[in-house]
């Protein structure tokens, strides 16, 4: 039973190494149970060296789980204490399962709602606009918006994937207060304010973007945006995606027509 | 480059972003607006990929993949129409509008087919279960390491053959659909890209847009007005 209360820097490394593939094994019975199994392996390897502490093991992390994968992080580092505290303190082992199946709603929800809701659409506003901007003849623009794409979305998402396991190593079953402290929403409101703002600017730049293939594309790119906005709130993604095909078609005929 | 190295090529991104996509990673390598320039660039049209890419971005975002939910796999099929519009499919020169029109048809269905392949993946991750759970009981960590990483392996395998029979199999149908429209329509088809565009921002709007928050678009648009009107 070595490595007891200490999280090495090896450990750390491969605990964040392994937290890429905590989706692996996804499935509709245990979701990342299996992912979360796997990432905590070689510490697992430290800790139990009986067959009987291995079962144990398996049998606390082989079931169900979920969080948001990046944020999921915290969960590990906090289980992994757990897990240490137990081998030091038995008593404590029947506490592990209950303790994660309260970090699964909050880590799930403010993950997908910073990462997937909030930062992915506005890195990509950022991404996008500079494409819709660029008219240089190397691509500088563009390939300046695709760096800020992927620094933008993955310095915090390393961060937090590294960051969370020390966290949740260092503040055990209290990291639950850190998930569900109001720094997140406040987060979640700035990244939202940023995203607006972007969106706001991103059709201006698209109906310029139109607008510089002529009126037509211009009128295609109005309509479709409209009508698109209003069957996506009153009717479904599918109807919008049809009916942009549609204004094509229509507009296209029009311009034909007209010119 | 022929068509089989251009199928073997797309295959492998294909691979790379099926992994990306849900199993691994996730540093959105996968996403439309990065894989498609880059398979543009591979096959020699990286402008066509850019444009492809963009559109398709923003057209996916509306789907958030949350927990169990079902979205349709944006990313492989952006993969597959970013391909065939980059080489002309049939290597016929660049991609007419109507072509065009037709290749984002097949790529959006793609993207529908691709959700249902992650669907069909995950529960056949299920059936693996009780596989694990045997290796549990018989506290067999190293077995249990070595059978999950395989998975990744089985992923790649997926992307790599799905990215790979769609993209030959529209390189081959693709052309004979668009035949049957005679050329003189091709005008017709040209405001695609606006629209789909047009469409992105009404995604973007469904997403941030409340009443609450109309001062932040109205900065937005300002700012945007000054970049267009500078740029």
């Amino acid at each position: 039973m070595a490595g007891l209360n200490q999280l090495t820097r090896g450990d750390h490394w491969r605990l964040f190494w392994r937290s890429f593939y905590i989706q692996t094994g996804w499935n509709f019975k245990t979701l990342i149970g299996n992912g979360f199994c796997f990432c905590l392996i070689p510490v697992a390897r430290k800790l139990f060296r009986t067959p009987e502490g291995k079962k144990s093991f398996f049998n606390r992390h082989l079931a169900f789980f979920n969080a948001h994968p990046y944020f999921a992080s915290y969960a590990l580092g906090a289980v992994l204490r757990l897990e240490e505290e137990a081998v030091e303190d038995p008593g404590r082992v029947g506490m592990i399962v209950p303790f994660k199946e309260k970090l699964t709603g909050p880590l799930g929800a403010i993950g997908d709602r910073i990462f997937w809701e909030l930062l992915k659409p506005l890195t990509a506003l950022v991404g996008g606009s500079l494409i819709l901007l660029d008219k240089t003849e190397d691509y500088s623009l563009s390939l300046l918006g695709l760096f800020l794409f992927l620094a933008g979305y993955n310095l915090p998402h390393l961060w937090v994937r590294f960051r969370g396991i020390k966290k949740g190593y260092v503040l055990g079953i209290n990291v639950l207060a850190e998930i569900l402290s109001p720094k997140y929403p406040r987060l979640a409101g700035v990244i939202g304010t940023f995203a607006t703002v972007m969106a706001g600017l991103f059709i201006i730049v698209g109906g310029q973007w139109s607008l510089d293939r002529g009126w037509v594309q211009f009128m295609v790119f109005i309509s479709s945006g409209t009508l698109g906005l209003f069957l996506l709130k009153r009717a479904s993604f599918v109807w919008a995606l049809a009916s942009a095909f549609g204004m094509t078609l229509v507009w296209g005929w029009l311009g034909t027509v007209v010119v | 480059m022929g068509p089989e190295q251009q199928i073997l090529l797309v295959g492998l991104v294909g691979g790379v972003v099926a992994l990306d996509t849900t199993a691994a990673w996730q540093i959105m390598i996968s996403q439309p607006i990065i894989c498609c320039p880059l398979i543009g660039f591979l096959l020699g049209d990286p402008q066509t990929g850019l444009i492809v890419g963009l559109l398709m971005e923003f057209l996916w975002l509306a789907f958030v993949p949350t927990g169990a939910s079902f979205f349709p796999d944006g990313n492989l099929g952006s993969l597959v129409t970013a391909a065939l519009a980059s080489v002309g499919i049939s290597g016929a020169g660049p991609l007419s509008p109507m072509g065009f029109f037709v290749v984002m048809a097949y790529g959006i269905a793609l993207s529908y087919l691709g959700g249902k392949v992650i669907v069909w993946k995950r529960k056949w991750n299920g059936k693996r279960l009780h596989r694990w759970e045997g290796m549990g009981i018989k506290g067999n960590l190293k077995r249990f390491s070595l059978s999950f990483s395989l998975r990744l392996l089985e992923t790649f395998i997926i992307g790599f053959l799905f990215a790979g029979i769609m993209f030959w199999w529209g390189w081959w149908l693709l052309p004979k659909l668009i035949r049957l429209i005679p050329s003189s329509f091709n005008p017709i088809f040209l405001p695609l890209k606006a629209a789909l565009l047009g469409l992105g921002g009404a995604v973007m709007l469904k997403l941030f847009y409340s009443r609450r928050k109309m001062a932040q678009l109205g900065v937005g648009l300002v700012v945007g007005m000054v970049l267009a009107l500078s740029f």
